[in-house]
């Protein structure tokens, strides 16, 4: 297993997309948080005076992951088999490492620490940015930590997600389009499609229950358009929901390694 | 190192693509692999290795590859000339393909020296030439010294020198009790390189034999006689029941008998011999001869002049 984490570690290193991506996303994460920042800044855009209000971190962190930026770093995630299918290394990979779990679990294992570091280094750019900015943030609190390790593991399923979906397409493209596109577009069409006849739905599909488990919020029922007094199981436990989708998925795309060929 | 590739069989659908296939890879020998245009060659490499599924399994020294550890000091493979990162300099390339065996930055100059690709070793490979792309994969699949070497036509792209290099050095590869397996459509280049034949038509065993002795099976082994008086000669030797075809002014084409015999009948007939020689087949020869009727793309008979 060693040997095969120096690989992915000399894999997801020599290549120049792997830093253009991680400082996009960062530089991203730096963009979202002054934007809030000026937004809190007891001045509007046309230069008149409102009321100032605090910085709530925890939401930047949230609005930071969640927002576009996140697309960066499901490319790195992508790119882990995306990269191997498309320039054919992956005969090369498969013939150095033939116990397939191998390589699997070290590409996978690689992507979450580079997800889980990246993540860290957006919380610093974050707090860098609000200090630089001058901005009055809300204090450190539960809540705070609460909505960051939240962030931090909606951010790493969605990636697995990503990694998951290249493989099982074996299409760099398509594992990064799928969940951007899911999250973005359809899951919101479907939920708001099917509001009077399913209103269960979305709580049972994937980004919308990890975007909910990220905000640590229930939503709102789309049946009635009010907030949820009494949730189901499902709608409850939004967290469930989202990690029984990314085992699926990463235990699908492992399959569909183990049985494909290469 | 021996490799055994026991009852390798692989289809897509209904079409069989390797069909029951077993036959030995010996140490100390070159051998060569061939077959024509869709004959299993590519496919049979991959289910040595273990990229594809299918039937049967290969060992190696009596184990599977998974068996083994470190895997690239076993077996080194090169399947095609652009398996690499366009953007991922060579050096890189080397040095992320030799984590498995724990390759040193020594060993991975010393690899880029010997494939003659220290000139663009920290360049990206996405502008390589066919030739270079050769290079670079050759440079993979030897970069951990493995006892076995499976090249799917490595020769491809290169130059006349690169050709002749790579003859050398796999001769002395193999010469170092190694066992290499090259598969290659070029004929003539594998007649001097390789020392032993398997040859597959649509997935199945036509030749497991030395190269001496595949050769030796064509009709295309004649001895040419030379004589003053070619006609009687013919005559002589029908009543040997050798066939004898007249080639140029004097000559004849003679089958099935060796040069003293022919010469003995000549002698018998009071007809002066003027040249007596032996002319071997080539492997083409022997090739087109096995597997006429075989190759799953076959081209048609026309030729550019009209119909032959």
């Amino acid at each position: 297993m060693s040997a095969a984490l120096v690989y992915e570690w000399r894999r997801i290193t020599s290549i120049r997309a792997t830093y253009v991506l991680a400082a996009l996303f960062l530089l991203a994460t730096a963009a979202v948080t002054f934007l809030i920042a000026q937004a809190s800044a007891g001045v509007d855009f046309e230069g008149n005076a409102i009321e100032a209000t605090a910085v709530p971190l925890g939401v930047v962190v949230v609005t930071g992951t969640n927002a576009l930026s996140a697309i960066f770093l499901t490319t790195i995630a992508a790119q882990s088999f995306g990269h191997e299918y498309r320039y054919g290394l992956i005969r090369l990979t498969l013939s150095e490492f033939p116990r397939r779990w191998v390589i699997f679990t070290a590409k996978l294992a690689m992507v979450v620490a580079w997800i889980v570091a990246l993540f860290v280094a957006s919380v610093a750019v974050a707090v860098l940015v609000l200090a630089v900015s001058r901005t009055d943030t809300e204090p450190w609190s539960a809540d705070v930590w609460n909505q960051i390790w939240r962030s931090g593991l909606f951010l790493v399923g969605y990636c697995a997600i990503a990694f998951a979906l290249t493989l099982i397409t074996r299409n760099l493209v398509l594992g990064v389009v799928i969940p951007l596109l899911m999250s973005a577009v359809v899951e919101n069409l479907v939920v708001f499609g099917l509001a009077e006849r399913a209103p269960w739905i979305a709580d049972v599909l994937p980004f919308q229950a990890g975007n909910r488990f990220a905000t640590g919020e229930l939503g709102i029922n789309m049946a009635t358009g009010e907030a949820f007094t009494n949730p189901s199981f499902l709608a409850s436990q939004p967290g469930l929901v989202y990690l029984v989708w990314v085992v699926v998925l990463v235990a699908a795309s492992f399959v569909t390694l183990r049985s494909r060929d290469a | 190192m021996i490799v055994e590739a026991q009852g390798l069989r692989k289809t897509y659908g209904s079409v069989v693509a390797v069909n029951d296939l077993s036959f030995t890879v010996s140490p100390g020998h070159i051998t060569g692999f061939l077959g024509p245009n869709g004959s299993g060659k590519s496919t049979t490499m991959r289910l040595m290795l273990g990229l594809d599924h299918g039937a049967g399994t290969t060992l190696f020294d009596g184990r599977t590859l998974a068996q083994h550890r470190p895997v690239s000091t076993v077996v080194g493979s090169h399947l095609d000339a652009k398996f690499f990162h366009p953007r991922r300099t060579a050096r890189a390339h080397l040095r992320m393909m030799g984590s498995e065996a724990g390759i040193s930055k020594a060993r991975i100059n010393e690899v880029i020296s010997l494939v003659g690709l220290q000139a663009v070793a920290d360049k990206r490979p996405g502008g390589f030439s066919l030739g270079m792309g050769q290079r670079l994969g050759l440079a993979t699949a030897l970069l951990a010294s493995p006892r076995v070497l499976l090249l799917d036509e490595p020769a491809n792209g290169l130059d006349p020198q690169s050709i002749q290099w790579l003859r050398d050095f796999l001769t002395h590869y193999a010469q170092q009790g190694n066992s290499v397996l090259v598969s290659s459509h070029l004929l003539s280049e594998m007649e001097l390189m390789a020392d032993h034949l398997i040859v597959i038509a649509q997935g199945r065993l036509i030749a497991d034999e030395s190269m001496q002795s595949f050769v030796s099976r064509s009709t295309k082994n004649d001895v040419l006689v030379r004589s003053s008086d070619p006609v009687a000669l013919r005559q002589a030797l029908a009543r040997y029941s050798l066939a004898a075809t007249p080639e140029g002014a004097d000559g004849l084409a003679v089958t099935g008998a060796a040069t003293d015999r022919i010469g003995d009948i000549a002698f018998e007939a009071g007809v002066a011999v003027r040249e007596l020689v032996f002319r071997q087949a080539s492997l083409e020869d022997a090739f087109l001869e096995t597997t006429r009727g075989s190759a799953d793309f076959a081209t048609g008979n026309e030729t550019p002049g009209g119909a032959a």
